[in-house]
């Protein structure tokens, strides 16, 4: 991650945070902090003028905590990742970003997310290292489906995406203009 | 030799205007033609042999301006548009169609040589007009040869490409140096218009193409000093035409490998101080020449058509195959090495793209070279040879596959020497 970009991500969780704190969240079911863990599938892609636009299709997952800042709005951090391995060569998403989830409903169960963050997308054997780094937007979509005051069942989809970061190959620059992409969907685990 | 107004006029803009269009060689930031002041040494070669019926000057219309301002001869049908007279030769894919055209110009055929005229005049290297092949195809689908990178990538490439690669006489069993013509340009940003004199292995000798290995030697090369080269050049020879060809009566010939050539070539541009710029190895094939090495034949040069006709002491003979067509399985007699209804006439060619190499981040992009594309300066010199090349370091080193292996350049007329 470049100092930068760490920077600026720094500053933005504690804006979140700070934003989090100054509210007083109503009694709407959603109080306290929530966690929660997904996994399912997810197809990932380089990005940039000459990359193939086909995904690769492996294992996914989400990871996230957030807390109530006001009724219908929970703002937290989130982290995607995929993992794909195959022929000795293995391949990884890794995205973190503060997000800012929306229940356009109230007390209903369907929620949107957005975000800003950064990614990475590496692709490495013992000989060669492949990778992006780049910042990501992450967005997405999901359903709680809860069964108690403490859990919950989530359907969701998730995007990454991310652009303007160098790919290199072994140390040597492919592009500037590098940029990676993750699409999963998936079930979640939701408790606080 | 004063150029005729006519074609002076016409070679200002490349092509001659009316038989090729003007659109086919007016904008060209490679070469930077500028109108054509004089005739290169490699112009009016051709004369036209028995069975060809276009004049000299009919062909010499098809003409383009060097960077050096002199005239070349350049790529033409092997039938007159206009006229409808025939050549008796081809020159490959009609570049025409490639994206490259319009940023490079038409190629003239043996700028290279002409300039070692004056890089090294004492040791000239030139080539006959027939043997200049052009190939091309756009948007070629690119290998990468990294195991962690290749399934991310798309990358494609426009290539034209001309090699003088003569197949019809002894000259390349014992010179490895032939003019190349390498435009390539690619979405990654690999981009390479390079014009040199290649040395294709060891000057003096070829190796024995139906074995792969055998180095046969044969003479002193054209020129004496020809550097020794990467790649080799794969040549058959009797071996291969006894082996393969004149076979017993259980089998037919095999003349995929009795009289398949391969040129494989690896290119290097290097700077003066010897670090290299840029890398390319295009393969050149030809799987039916009208020549094979036989040191007992006059001139080293045996024909295939002629051995369609030999039968040895055991009965081994030419089976089946291009023979068996052309002669009537033995019933139409008397066709020689430069008769049009012979097979072997070197029509059908393909080209290995392969790897593509650029170490020139910090530029120029203006380069120019020896005529053997070495002492690479930023500024022109007496001889110097003209080369871009992106300013930029390839990390994918995009590895291109095999083009033209589907195509067929004969045509009426068309025959040995081609």
């Amino acid at each position: 991650m470049t100092r930068p970009v760490a920077s600026a991500l720094t500053a933005l969780l504690l804006a979140v945070t700070g934003l989090a704190q100054a509210q007083t969240p109503r009694a709407d079911g959603r109080r306290g902090v929530t966690a929660t863990i997904g996994v399912g599938r997810g197809s990932a892609a380089l990005t940039c003028a000459f990359c193939a636009r086909t995904g690769q299709r492996s294992y996914a997952g989400t990871l996230s905590l957030e807390r109530a800042v006001r009724p219908g709005i929970r703002a937290g951090v989130e982290i995607d990742w995929w993992w794909h391995t195959a022929s000795g060569v293995t391949r990884s998403v890794l995205a973190g970003a503060p997000v800012v989830r929306l229940y356009p409903s109230g007390s209903g169960g369907f929620f949107l997310k957005a975000g800003v963050g950064i990614g990475r997308l590496m692709s490495s054997s013992d000989e060669e290292e492949l990778g992006v780094s780049a910042v990501t937007g992450v967005a997405g979509a999901g359903y709680e489906l809860r069964w108690s005051q403490q859990y919950a069942a989530v359907p969701y989809v998730s995007v990454v995406s991310g652009r303007g970061g160098t790919m290199r190959l072994n140390g040597a620059r492919i592009t500037a203009q590098g940029g990676l992409w993750l699409l999963q969907y998936g079930m979640a685990l939701s408790f606080r | 030799m004063p150029l005729p107004p006519a074609i002076r006029r016409a070679a200002t803009c490349g092509l001659v205007p009316a038989v090729l269009g003007a659109a086919a060689g007016c904008s060209a930031d490679a070469t930077n033609p500028t109108a054509a002041t004089e005739p290169a040494r490699a112009y009016g070669l051709w004369t036209p042999g028995p069975g060809d019926t276009c004049t000299k000057e009919q062909h010499d219309r098809f003409a383009a301006p060097g960077p050096d301002g002199k005239l070349y001869p350049t790529w033409h049908p092997p039938t007159d548009p206009e006229s409808g007279c025939q050549f008796g030769h081809e020159h490959g894919r009609d570049p025409r169609g490639s994206r490259l055209l319009a940023s490079v110009g038409p190629i003239p055929f043996g700028h290279a040589n002409e300039q070692l005229e004056t890089w090294d005049p004492l040791n000239p290297r030139r080539e006959d007009h027939v043997g200049h092949k052009v190939e091309w195809e756009n948007d070629i689908p690119m290998r990468v040869s990294s195991d962690v990178a290749s399934p991310f990538f798309d990358v494609r490439c426009d290539a034209l490409v001309k090699l003088h690669q003569g197949t019809h006489s002894r000259d390349a069993f014992t010179n490895n140096v032939h003019e190349l013509v390498y435009h390539i340009r690619c979405n990654d940003g690999t981009a390479m218009h390079i014009t040199m004199l290649t040395a294709i292995g060891t000057p003096g000798e070829f190796v024995r193409s139906c074995d792969n290995a055998t180095h046969v030697t044969v003479g002193p090369p054209t020129p004496l000093n020809s550097p020794t080269g990467g790649g080799k050049r794969l040549i058959p020879d009797h071996e291969c035409v006894l082996e393969h060809m004149l076979v017993g009566s259980t089998r037919n010939s095999n003349l995929g490998s009795a009289l398949h050539e391969s040129w494989q070539t690896h290119n290097q541009i290097r700077s003066e101080s010897g670090r290299t710029l840029a890398s390319f190895d295009p393969y050149f094939q030809v799987p039916m020449p009208s020549r094979f090495y036989d040191p007992g034949a006059p001139g080293l040069v045996g024909r295939p058509i002629d051995m369609c006709y030999v039968t040895e002491p055991n009965g081994d003979r030419a089976r089946g195959g291009a023979c068996a067509e052309v002669t009537a399985n033995g019933q139409v007699l008397g066709i020689t090495w430069d008769d049009s209804r012979s097979p072997f006439n070197g029509v059908r060619r393909k080209v290995d793209i392969n790897g593509n190499r650029i170490d020139n981040e910090d530029g120029p992009m203006v380069w120019y070279t020896d005529p053997y594309g070495r002492n690479g300066r930023p500024t022109a010199f007496p001889g110097s040879v003209r080369q871009l090349i992106a300013p930029i370091r390839t990390a994918l080193n995009p590895n291109g596959p095999t083009i033209g292996s589907d195509r067929f350049y004969g045509g009426p007329g068309v025959r040995a020497p081609n």
